[in-house]
């Protein structure tokens, strides 16, 4: 039996149920049948906390395959978890929760998507393509103010879920009309695709909920299911063929010596740094790291082959090994495809310097401090279809849309 | 809760819990209750970002490290005091014109500043010198204040310590933006500050048949001799039958220059139209640490249409595109962890520290009230074209009166009139005197009143009862000229 709430999944159902209109109020237990480990226990306790007054995700989806009457939309208005110490006695902590149904449909209500399209201000006189909605390629469509539209492209993507396998992705060319999508779909899929952070506990991988991060004891990693970045020494981009992650590894270039600097998240052998989560909403999160005068952000945006990483202080990106590189327009790409038959791509938005021997670019002496780049992977390098491609990334990099999603009363 | 604003007053007020000290709550009567003798020499509330002790560190340096200072104009009960802002020393006619050719903005502010307020940082970069009459009881300090900066280009801030900064609007207040407001987020980030707007909406009003498409400015003259500017426009809007609406509004400028007509129509149609207002409710903690009226402001939210692609900015490792606008005034709570103390008008102040008995206002939105970013043609831009704008809001225009005799020019029948005005008059409108010596009946004609200088104007024709011109003949009569 699966329950989830949220990111949070138990392998028991909820108890002491009670129905008052539109309020729901139950218990559900972080016990052995779902966790063993007090590590994980504390994982999940930071997903049920995290569902209340969480701003990026005001309302969230509840499933339930013991009763399907559940399944829905739910903004939560208090959960509540037994202390810690509980679970270490007696191997459990109860959560009470009370949710309300989202208006007029709660189990199949409208999901807004408001964007907007720009050209992210950039040296190389690039206008970009940007990635104005995404959805999981489903046959629910997309419907805007004026009509229903077909989409731009998939890509493969590695969240579970019956019959879906790849994201839709609309984009256009950056302008001022903002836009307003909507569309459908059931609560199991809400996830499908969605961005989230993840912290590795115990050798395994667990969402966080919230901005409210206490575990800072391990790697962490920010994914939307198509691509995805871990820290550590040093850092990977990954990105899913359909079948499994295909990985490289990379690190942050010193921009004042064009050496190999900083790792990913900035974790060094003495310690990782801190994680602090800016944003964590499904459309799109934003992670950041500071330690002495470097302070990085990170953030990944749903359907995106690319992470987008910004920095108060002039810094690069490359690989973490000499790679022999191409220049292109805003960056450099791998030469030849590697190993996994991918290519990767780097680019800063501001005048950069390329290192085409050691495949690094970064960020040139002069200027303003301020760094956007971003790191792409072209699945099938050279084979990539042409909304894949390295130049293609780097115009979805460009082209800025700043996507916020809303479940809304149909 | 304590509301300010740019270059205005403002107010606020401050409760006590009922458990405030009798002597402390006699203390501050003394101070404001003219019955209590030479003891009653007035207060001020001060407001602290954190609690102080005044005693230890000084008076100046409570007044400099002061969120606010407002001289207490009302002890409603025992415990609650009511304040207006501290400028409001400045809302004081004045007994002796005040009188500057070409005055420096440091000789102005001098001269106009009194009542306990002196002048801070006085920056004449980018402002004009000024020659103007305020004549003795025609306005007040703040008035003249405002319509010498008008014409400076200039605006200024009374400050907590009571200092008065004076500046262009960029230099004085924070241009470019370091507050960010979003709906979600607050904190620092870089050289940012987010700010909570939690309540955030732009206001749309004079919509439908309350804007106008086409304004009509009634200038100088009289009857069929009136002179009238125009200025029209194409709007969306339709009528109920779905037609092209006609909304004609007028404007009477009786006193504005023929020549000046179209364009004071056109300003005035500018002001006719659709008007946003960003509204705005934040929760963040003690906002005034970090903004002041005055100062811009970013305003991130795609969803209530609150963007502007001309701005761009990377906040929170995301690039926005928020709208920029002035904050124009704010009412924000006084919260716990201030410092909230009764200073009294003394040349050695004491304090009374109330902070233990305030009834704090934690959990209160911040309510600001941003300036408007449409139409862009408006604002800022005129705001340094000050005759535009005076001329348009109606305000900051003084008068002066005079006499004059003289002999007309033998053939045109104009006569020179010197003026003796320190300034240079917009407008000067003539009239014979009655009887007119040796031409009783004759008449000026004030639209011929031309070459209106430093020093002189001309009326341009001087006619006899018979309508005949009166060439070289002695007319005399009475002038008012107006700047």
């Amino acid at each position: 039996m699966t329950f989830t709430i949220g990111r949070a999944s138990f392998e028991c159902g909820p108890y002491g149920i009670s129905h008052d209109g539109d309020r729901l109020s139950f218990g559900v237990n972080i016990d052995g049948a779902t966790t063993t480990d007090p590590v994980v226990a504390k994982v999940i306790r930071q997903q049920m906390l995290g569902l209340v007054n969480n701003r990026d995700e005001p309302v969230v989806p509840v499933t339930w395959d013991g009763d399907s009457d559940f399944d829905g939309f739910y903004r939560p208005v208090a959960v509540k978890v037994d202390p810690f110490d509980t679970y270490l006695d007696a191997g459990l902590m109860v959560c009470t929760v009370d949710l309300e149904r989202v208006g007029g449909g709660y189990a199949f209500p409208s999901l807004e998507l408001f964007t907007g399209a720009i050209t992210r201000t950039n040296s190389h006189a690039l206008t970009g393509d940007a990635l104005t909605a995404v959805v999981p390629d489903v046959s629910n469509a997309i419907r805007d103010s004026s009509a229903w539209l077909n989409n731009t492209a998939t890509r493969a993507c590695a969240d579970s879920a019956a019959g879906v396998s790849e994201v839709r992705i609309f984009s256009a060319e950056p302008t001022l009309t903002p836009f307003v999508y909507s569309y459908w779909l059931q609560p199991s899929l809400h996830y499908f695709g969605a961005c989230r952070v993840e912290v590795l506990v115990g050798g395994s991988w667990y969402e966080l909920s919230g901005r409210q991060n206490w575990y800072q004891q391990g790697a962490w990693r920010i994914s939307n299911g198509v691509v995805r970045l871990t820290s550590g020494e040093p850092g990977t981009i990954e990105v899913f063929n359909g079948t499994a992650w295909e990985s490289a590894n990379i690190r942050h270039v010193d921009a004042a010596v064009g050496a190999l600097g900083a790792h990913i998240g900035l974790s060094y052998a003495s310690g990782q740094s801190p994680l602090l989560i800016i944003r964590n909403s499904p459309e799109r999160v934003t992670v950041r790291c500071a330690a002495g005068t470097y302070a990085v952000d990170y953030s990944i945006q749903r359907g995106a082959m690319h992470v987008e990483f910004s920095s108060p202080i002039k810094i690069g990106i490359g690989y973490a090994t000499t790679t022999a590189c191409t220049a292109v327009t805003g960056g450099i790409r791998t030469t030849s495809n590697d190993a996994s038959g991918n290519r990767l791509v780097f680019a800063i938005a501001q005048t950069n310097t390329v290192d085409t021997t050691n495949g690094r670019v970064y960020q040139s002496l002069g200027g303003s401090n301020l760094t956007t780049g971003m790191i792409g992977v072209a699945l099938d390098g050279s084979g990539a279809t042409s909304f894949n491609t390295e130049s293609a990334l780097v115009n979805q990099f460009i082209g800025v849309a700043p996507v916020t999603q809303r479940v809304v009363s149909r | 809760m304590i509301t300010e604003h740019l270059m205005r007053p403002g107010s606020g007020g401050v409760r006590f819990t009922p458990d405030f000290p009798v002597s402390k709550s006699d203390a501050i009567r003394a101070l404001v209750d003219e019955n209590a003798g030479a003891a009653a020499v007035g207060a001020s509330l001060v407001i602290t970002p954190v609690r102080v002790d005044p005693t230890s560190i000084g008076d100046t340096a409570t007044l400099d490290a002061a969120l606010y200072t407002g001289p207490i104009v009302a002890r409603p009960s025992r415990l609650s005091l009511e304040v207006v802002g501290v400028s409001s020393w400045l809302d004081t006619y004045f007994d002796t014109a005040i009188i500057r050719s070409s005055g420096t903005p440091a000789q102005w502010v001098g001269d106009l500043l009194t009542n306990g307020l002196t002048a801070g940082t006085v920056t004449a970069a980018g402002l004009s010198n000024v020659s103007r009459t305020f004549p003795a009881h025609s306005a007040t300090r703040r008035e003249c204040l405002d319509a010498w900066a008008g014409l400076a280009g200039a605006e200024y801030r009374v400050n907590p310590d009571l200092t008065v900064d004076v500046a262009e609007a960029d230099t004085l207040f924070v241009s470019p933006p370091t507050v960010v407001v979003t709906k979600r987020n607050e904190g620092p980030d870089g050289a940012f500050r987010g700010v909570d707007g939690s309540l955030l909406d732009q206001a749309l009003t004079q919509l439908g048949p309350n804007i106008a498409t086409k304004a009509v400015a009634l200038a100088e003259g009289e009857g069929a001799a009136i002179a009238k500017g125009t200025a029209t426009r194409s709007v969306n809007l339709k009528t109920p039958a779905g037609g092209t609406p006609s909304l004609i509004t007028v404007l009477s400028a009786p006193s504005e220059e023929s020549a000046n007509a179209n364009t004071l129509a056109s300003n005035f149609l500018n002001l006719q139209g659709m008007r946003r207002q960003v509204n705005v409710g934040s929760r963040t903690y003690g906002l005034p640490r970090f903004v002041s009226p005055g100062d811009e402001v970013y305003v991130w939210d795609p969803e209530a249409g609150l963007f502007d692609t001309s701005n761009q900015i990377q906040f929170r490792g995301e690039t926005i595109f928020p709208i920029l606008v002035r904050l124009l005034s704010y009412t924000w709570p006084i919260e716990s962890g201030m410092g909230v103390y009764v200073r009294s008008n003394a040349a050695s102040p004491t304090y009374i520290d109330v902070t233990d008995w305030v009834e704090w206002e934690n959990g209160s939105e911040t309510w600001w009230t941003v300036g408007d970013w449409n139409p862009p043609s408006y604002g800022s831009t005129n705001r340094h074209a000050p005759e535009i704008e005076q001329r348009v809001a109606g305000t900051g225009q003084v008068s002066q009166s005079g006499t004059f005799s003289g002999t007309t020019n033998g053939t045109t029948s104009a006569l020179v009139v010197t003026h003796g005005l320190p300034w240079t008059p917009l407008r000067v409108i003539v009239q014979p005197a009655f009887p007119n010596g040796g031409s009783p009946g004759a008449r000026f004609v004030s639209a011929n009143v031309t070459a209106v200088s430093s020093t002189t104007f001309t009326i341009g024709r001087c006619i006899a009862q018979d309508g005949s011109l009166l060439t070289s003949t002695v007319v005399s009569g009475y002038w008012v000229a107006f700047g």
